[in-house]
């Protein structure tokens, strides 16, 4: 065959020109009702299939439908209708016995299945009843006849405070290094960043009579706002002084609480009192002042008037038992500020009188952040 | 929309209200349907073939199906004439059913002609040998090549379809059609160079 003949257009005419067969045997009535009817039901399928498909679109657009109205209003709900709603601050993890939650003014007993507790939250266990709670560091179990309130953590503590009965506090130091976990009772506060340790607040004649026992690491106890005892694993400390089941060590200028926190404790009964200044004899309640009133500030978030009032408090009593804490301080406040230059300068300073201070690793980082 | 029984008014019906009548489920329509597209369908599917296959009747009634479901669907965008899509559809599925037993080795078994087949016209009977067997190998060869550029030339130069039609058969443009048959014919003339008789040292 010539090369001409590989051509393909003379073939495909020949293709289109091939002769038809005739229809006469096609055209058969019953040919035709053969097809017509499998065409009837092809047409009846296709029907079918497409509503089926119509149907299910439908479904799945109402579902979409009431999941996108569903999510709108929740967030409606969580914009508008409770604007002032905080973020959990801890959950309840587990409940036995009568379990009542505080929240808003308004109480109401405590089902099983974790809850989230807010800012301000009371939680009261009745005689026998049991609760266990977790908050962003501590794991925190409540004996019977047991009342405390959550506060709002901020970088520096999350506040617990125990009005009466018994919490075993497990504070896992890994999580939120840098900040402390504090029980605050009538009396004390019990500062730590890790380690297990119960608090019992019970009540005596006069007033209240805090207990704390420490089972593993160590905590400082504050009263007044001043550090009055350090606890290691085994050691107990009581608001009652004689009642203390191991004698606390007493507290030293080298051993400063690792946040030195809050409002002075309103114990009328507090065992250890705070040293006068060995400078300026009679001037602690004024250093006490200043201190609290810089602990306020930091609390509300005013890093730099807290960082100021830190200043002054060791400007004007150089020689307060505060200075090595109120020193920690400032240069968190400091930091927290803003003020990175100051902030390093405070803890080179803080470094250069308290070389083996328990914030050393703290003000060095600061210190080398800053260089 | 459609009266049983009714060929008359069946007829009458233009495509539209016969696409109408699928979508919207009407049986009846079937019989319009059937009148108005058999004859295209069955040719279609006999020049893929070169005859009538024994299964010719089960192919025209897939096309049926195929044109029904893509009414229904609605993907029949109605840019050209229903008896002309109708022939792509036929062609679509005739040449898919040829690949397929093409596949199967089948399709050289089944080269002698059914014994009721009967041509319009018959030549002299070594002409009609020679011109069926080069025939044979041109739909053979069709079948191996890409499907679209073998559509695209079976739909052009075999039932005489324009490329502007054939590009919304194919819904693609006029110009990716006409760019399917230039390549389709140049990929036929080198795979028949090959397969015809002498064509090997033409390569």
């Amino acid at each position: 065959m010539s090369r001409h003949d590989s051509h393909p257009e003379p073939l495909l005419r020949q293709l289109a020109e091939q002769a038809l067969p005739s229809h006469s045997g096609d055209q058969s009535p019953e040919r035709r009702e053969r097809f017509v009817r499998g065409m009837k039901d092809a047409v009846g399928r296709a029907f079918e299939r497409g509503e089926r498909k119509r149907r299910y679109r439908q479904v799945i657009f109402g579902v979409a439908a009431a999941a996108a109205i569903g999510l709108l209003g929740f967030g409606l709900a969580r914009e508008g209708l409770e604007p002032s709603a905080p973020d959990a601050v801890a959950g309840i993890e587990s409940v036995s016995g009568t379990v009542v939650l505080t929240q808003n003014g308004a109480g109401r007993v405590v089902g099983t299945g974790e809850r989230a507790l807010h800012h301000g939250d009371a939680l009261q266990t009745a005689a026998g009843a049991r609760a266990r709670l977790r908050t962003s560091k501590a794991e925190v179990n409540l004996g019977e006849a047991t009342e405390l309130r959550l506060s709002q953590p901020n970088a520096a503590e999350e506040r617990i405070s125990l009005r009466r009965g018994r919490i075993d506090v497990a504070v896992d130091k890994t999580r939120f290094e840098r900040r402390s976990v504090v029980v605050e009772t009538p009396d004390a506060e019990v500062v730590v960043r890790g380690t297990v340790f119960d608090v019992r607040v019970e009540p005596s004649s006069s007033a209240t009579v805090t207990h704390v026992h420490v089972t593993q690491g160590s905590v400082w106890v504050l009263a007044r706002g001043v550090q009055v005892a350090l606890l290691s694993a085994g050691q107990s400390w009581s608001s009652g002084g004689a009642t203390s089941a191991t004698p606390a060590p007493a507290p030293t200028p080298e051993e400063p609480p690792p946040a030195a926190t809050a409002e002075p404790a309103r114990s009328k009964a507090a065992p250890v009192r705070p040293q006068p200044s060995p400078g300026k004899p009679g001037t602690l309640a004024e250093e006490n002042r200043l201190f609290s009133a810089a602990v306020e500030a930091r609390n509300r978030g005013e890093a730099a008037r807290a960082a100021e009032l830190f200043g002054e408090l060791l400007a004007t009593y150089p020689q307060s038992p505060l200075r090595e804490v109120a020193q920690v301080e400032r240069f968190r406040a400091l930091s927290s500020a803003g003020q990175t230059t100051r902030a390093a300068a405070e803890a080179r300073r803080y470094l250069a009188e308290h070389a083996d201070g328990v914030a050393r690793r703290e003000a060095r980082a600061l210190a080398l952040d800053a260089e | 929309l459609v009266a049983p029984g009714a060929r008359a008014e069946d007829e009458g019906l233009d495509d539209e209200a016969l696409i109408l009548a699928v979508q919207g489920g009407d049986r009846r329509v079937a019989s319009a349907l059937y009148d108005r597209l058999i004859r295209v369908v069955d040719h279609t599917v006999y020049r893929v073939f070169g005859r009538r296959e024994a299964d010719h009747d089960d192919l025209v009634q897939m096309v049926f199906e195929q044109i029904i479901v893509t009414l229904s669907r609605r993907s029949y965008a109605r840019a050209c004439n229903l008896r002309t899509w109708a022939s792509s559809i036929a062609s679509h599925v005739a040449f898919n059913a040829l690949r397929s037993r093409r596949r199967e080795r089948k399709v050289l078994d089944r080269d002698a002609p059914p014994e009721s087949e009967n041509y319009a016209a018959r030549g002299d009977a070594e002409r009609e040998a020679a011109v069926r067997s080069q025939l044979s190998l041109v739909r053979a060869t069709l079948v191996e090549m890409k499907p679209q550029y073998a559509e695209t030339v079976f739909l052009h130069d075999v039932l005489g379809h324009e490329l502007a039609e054939i590009a919304l058969m194919m819904r693609v443009s006029v110009a990716a059609a006409q760019s399917r048959l230039v390549r389709g014919r140049k990929d036929l003339h080198r795979r028949l160079a090959v397969a015809l008789p002498g064509g090997q040292g033409e390569r």
